[in-house]
């Protein structure tokens, strides 16, 4: 009786991402078997289906007591791309058995990287299909607890029908969590020139339909990459490392390599619904501590160790070392520096077995003096532990807050909107689909979201609290 | 003669299978209260309802061994396969969604199996209720299911040993849940015992020589204490007198009647002797529970025990309201000065107070000429208020405590259980001024009055508690 989730990955960033997951959480799950071998258990129940296949239309199997084998594993996902390529070479690679047909839409002539075509004209027509396969997914479900968007936000297809299905979830499946790990694009080093429009006008729809957001920016990943490969190289003391830059594509992009830091994030957040630990943090968990107020869902991720030479040696000072370095600029997957800004929650998500409560309580402890939390909220902490370490070390540490300095984030991705919007260029490709006012819309509600993460940065503690009248005060 | 153990969320189940190892192995036998033997007569079954919102802790407990590590030798038993009550969602550390969903929705299966349960008792005794008061299921949950057993069997005793979290934070929303916990507890619940994971965690570390205590630490700590108090023993009632020494108890002296009850052989009286001495007052029901020896396991063979010395600290621990032999402060002492006119200063945990002052005491001694103890120190009526007629209740039982020569408890209705408490509230009411988090408590169908009227009544409980 596991808590399941659906995956659903629209746009070509978004399956791309959505490959490297289910890759990487096929080898975690084989890893954990490990000698007993692998029986469909709960742990793989939250993110697959289990088949079999000799059966026209294939029969479910349910997990059971823990014990029941493998036939054929389903990943629990829908699939969604207006262009075929992405979705095609997915079902012709390694993974094309995790999904059937009934899985995934395609179309032929993409989106053209407009969120109005996307939105308003793939959205509409792909209504029913979509509806359709989600509601099998769901089905075979026992209880299902959230779904997962992976898309970019700033194309057409994963920014504008991603945010349609968001609706429409918000709409037939309103008690289900809607989590999206939405990819930002570069400030500096974005080759599509509609993406302000497409990001902005996301962004307001992730505001208002979903539960919690994790942002990742293409050019912080980039950016990790780049100190992992220099951490690799020290500690390769000068032997020459063979090129670890694969699949480069457009100008150099490592994308194989980036997408692996997303699957990661995404993988380590499920860690504690799928493996044991003493203190289990669910997905509801995350969003009861870590989002005080509704609209205010957008979570700055950050992970530690970055090096995955596996240098890393089972040591209690390793721990401190990790929470240090988890709230450098250069681990946090936004280009933004929380440190400078205000805390109004943090939750720190521990894999690895050698760690234990008191260890975390110091650390934090001892970092909660740097922080700047707001003044309601001082021991806002969040601690999960997980007993089951990530492939490539014996521990890792998530670090996931809620944090003023996404407002000066979106600030800025509203500068290079109002750049673009003013001259009005482009806009008559999304006019063609969509009332001029759905800019203005999302302009007003990003602003109020700016606005209201500003106010936060500034708030001051009240000089008196009132306190409850005791009841007795009045006899005594 | 039994006692139903009804396990809530993660905190509760694990604490509750690290407390039925500890009863089955610091005795020599598994005491009837807590276990039973099944139809069948092959298997020991513990007396408990375990129940949790998502089903992997409960599941994981099941898988773990049973037969203690601590004593050698095996007393095997395991859990009523009828006694497990889950769900499937988890309660998201909501607890409003424990008490306003999960209730109502689970109260059946939860009844029939605590039924069930029950009547496997020949006199049944009582409810000890084992949960956390920071999470959803454990809290909130916790919270429906007291008000509901009151309700079904009203005349039945129900205490509660909470788990209080670490106040660096475990839980963001953690304040708010204990204190909507608190105010529930208070009404329906006739004892509750506080266990702070922070008091429990220094201990560990300064005294246990555990540098990195993980959770199953904690527990087996937090165990050991009640288990000492819960485990048969022989009562008697001391007469308070003012005089402050020592004396060795005789047969023939001039103190009052005792009279003795051994709670081993009519053990339904183990919950209502216990409340009924501590907590007769409505008003005050919160209880702090302290152990000594304190002693890493590793020197247990080598160190020396005597009453006296376990005695006196134990005693400056309630008189000053420490929970840890070390640091003590000894200059506080009681005060010598004769009648009735040294009232507490107001509450505040901040500000070093004077003397910790009780309502009542019971004091548990295990070992080797643990009947024979003077404990009038522990009935001085200057620790008490004057209302109080009867204050120390004693048991003892001469068999060692496991490995432990001589082990005392002291579980006392005393001022220092409210100070987490006051210090929730202040930083509860700050929270709550900005209405931070308060749209996921209001989804589940709560009020801003509940809050009100909770905060409340936990300010009255404090209060109380100050005026002593």
């Amino acid at each position: 009786m596991p808590r399941e989730c659906i995956t659903i990955q629209a746009g070509q960033c978004g399956n791309q991402v959505g490959c490297k997951f289910w890759e990487s959480a096929l080898r975690e799950h084989a890893a954990a078997a490990g000698n007993q071998g692998a029986f469909f258990d709960d742990a793989l129940s939250s993110f697959f289906r289990n088949v079999d296949t000799r059966y026209k239309p294939p029969r479910e199997i349910q997990p059971g007591g823990g014990n029941t084998p493998i036939m054929c594993l389903k990943a629990r996902a829908v699939l969604v791309d207006m262009e075929e390529g992405v979705v095609n070479q997915l079902l012709k690679g390694q993974l094309s058995d995790l999904f059937d047909k009934k899985q995934y839409i395609t179309d032929n002539s993409g989106s053209g990287n407009n969120w109005a075509q996307g939105h308003e004209f793939y959205g509409p027509k792909y209504t029913e299909s979509i509806l359709e396969k989600i509601r099998h997914e769901a089905e075979s479900c026992e209880s299902l607890q959230s779904f997962f968007m992976l898309h970019s936000l700033g194309g057409g297809t994963g920014s504008g029908v991603g945010t349609y299905i968001l609706e429409l979830l918000d709409d037939i499946y309103p008690k289900v969590y809607r989590f999206c790990a939405s990819v930002f694009p570069s400030a500096e080093d974005d080759h599509v020139v509609t993406s302000p429009y497409n990001s902005l006008l996301s962004t307001a729809k992730l505001a208002e339909h979903a539960h919690c957001v994790l942002p990742v920016e293409n050019q912080a990943l980039i950016d990790i990459i780049r100190k992992r490969e220099s951490l690799d190289a020290r500690a390769e003391a000068g032997q020459r490392l063979p090129s670890s830059i694969t699949s480069r594509g457009i100008q150099g992009k490592p994308f194989d390599q980036m997408n692996g830091i997303t699957a990661n994030l995404l993988l380590h957040l499920t860690s504690s619904m799928r493996f044991e630990g003493p203190l289990n943090v669910d997905l509801n968990e995350i969003t009861t501590n870590l989002v005080p107020y509704p609209r205010l869902h957008f979570l700055v991720s950050s992970m530690a160790p970055l090096s995955t030479s596996g240098r890393l040696v089972q040591r209690p000072q390793a721990i401190n070392q990790i929470f240090t370095e988890v709230f450098s600029r250069d681990n946090q997957h936004i280009k933004a520096s929380p440190s400078n800004y205000t805390y109004l929650a943090c939750a720190f998500l521990m894999r690895g077995n050698f760690c234990t409560i008191s260890d975390l309580n110091q650390n934090i402890s001892r970092i909660q003096q740097r922080l700047h939390m707001v003044h309601w909220n001082t021991e806002g902490f969040k601690i999960g532990l997980c007993n089951q370490p990530p492939l490539d070390s014996p521990l890792s540490l998530l670090c996931l807050a809620n944090n003023t300095c996404i407002g000066s984030r979106f600030a800025s991705m509203k500068e290079s909107f109002s750049k673009l919007y003013k001259r009005k260029v482009y806009v008559h490709h999304y006019t063609q689909y969509m009332d001029a006012g759905v800019f203005e819309d999302s302009c007003c509600q990003v602003d109020d979201l700016i606005a209201e993460y500003a106010a936060l940065e500034v708030l001051r503690p009240p000089d008196t609290v009132h306190r409850f009248r005791s009841v007795l005060a009045d006899i005594i | 003669m039994g006692v139903v153990v009804v396990q809530l969320g993660q905190g509760g189940n694990q604490m509750g299978y690290a407390l039925f190892r500890c009863l089955a192995s610091m005795s020599n036998s598994l005491p009837a209260e807590f276990f039973r033997s099944s139809p069948n007569k092959k298997e020991t079954k513990a007396r408990a309802v375990l129940i949790d919102m998502e089903p992997k802790v409960i599941h994981g407990i099941i898988r773990r061994p049973k037969y203690p590590s601590v004593q050698g030798h095996r007393a095997d038993w395991t859990y009523d396969a009828h006694g497990l009550v889950t769900g499937d969602s988890g309660s998201g550390n909501n607890w409003a969604r424990g008490y306003y969903d999960h209730g109502p929705q689970s109260l059946d299966s939860m009844m029939k199996a605590i039924r069930t349960e029950v009547e496997h008792c020949d006199v049944f005794g009582g409810f000890i209720i084992l949960q956390s008061m920071a999470g959803g299921t454990g809290a909130g949950l916790g919270a429906y299911l007291v008000e509901a057993l009151k309700d079904e069997f009203p005349s039945s005793f129900i205490l509660s040993y909470s788990i209080w979290p670490y106040e660096s934070g475990e839980i963001i929303v953690q304040n708010y849940n204990v204190l909507l916990t608190l105010s529930h507890l208070q009404s329906f619940a006739d004892g509750i015992i506080i266990v702070q994971n922070e008091q429990l965690s220094t201990i560990c570390r300064t005294l246990l020589s555990i540098q990195r205590p993980s959770f199953d630490d904690l527990n087996e700590l937090a165990v050991q204490a009640l288990g000492c108090v819960l485990l048969p023993s022989h009562w008697r009632t001391v007469e308070p007198n003012s005089q402050p020494t020592f004396r060795a108890f005789s047969k023939s002296s001039s103190e009052s009647e005792q009279t003795i009850v051994t709670s081993g052989q009519s053990g339904v009286r183990l919950l209502a002797d216990l409340l009924s001495s501590l907590c007769s007052h409505p008003g005050y029901k919160m209880l702090t529970l302290r152990f000594t020896p304190q002693v890493p396991a590793q020197s247990l063979d080598f160190t020396n025990f005597t009453w006296d010395a376990q005695l006196k600290y134990l005693r400056q621990m309630l008189i000053t309201g420490a929970y840890k032999e070390l640091e003590m402060d000894w200059n506080i002492k009681l005060p010598t000065s004769s009648g009735h006119d040294y009232r507490q200063r107001i509450l505040s945990p901040s500000v070093p107070h004077l003397m910790n002052r009780s309502v009542a005491s019971l004091l548990i001694l295990r070992g080797s000429g643990s009947d024979c103890v003077g404990v009038s120190d522990f009935a001085d009526d200057r620790l008490y208020p004057i209302w109080q007629v009867d204050p120390l209740s004693v048991a003892s039982c001469s068999s060692s405590y496991g490995r432990y020569e001589l082990a005392a408890s002291l579980l006392t209705n005393c001022q220092s259980s409210v100070y987490p408490a006051s210090r929730a509230l202040t930083k509860g009411c700050n929270m709550l001024a900005s209405k931070a988090y308060l749209y996921q408590y209001f989804e589940h169908g709560m009020e801003y009055a509940s809050f009100e009227s909770a905060f409340a009544s936990v300010e009255d409980i404090v209060s109380r508690y100050s005026s002593l």
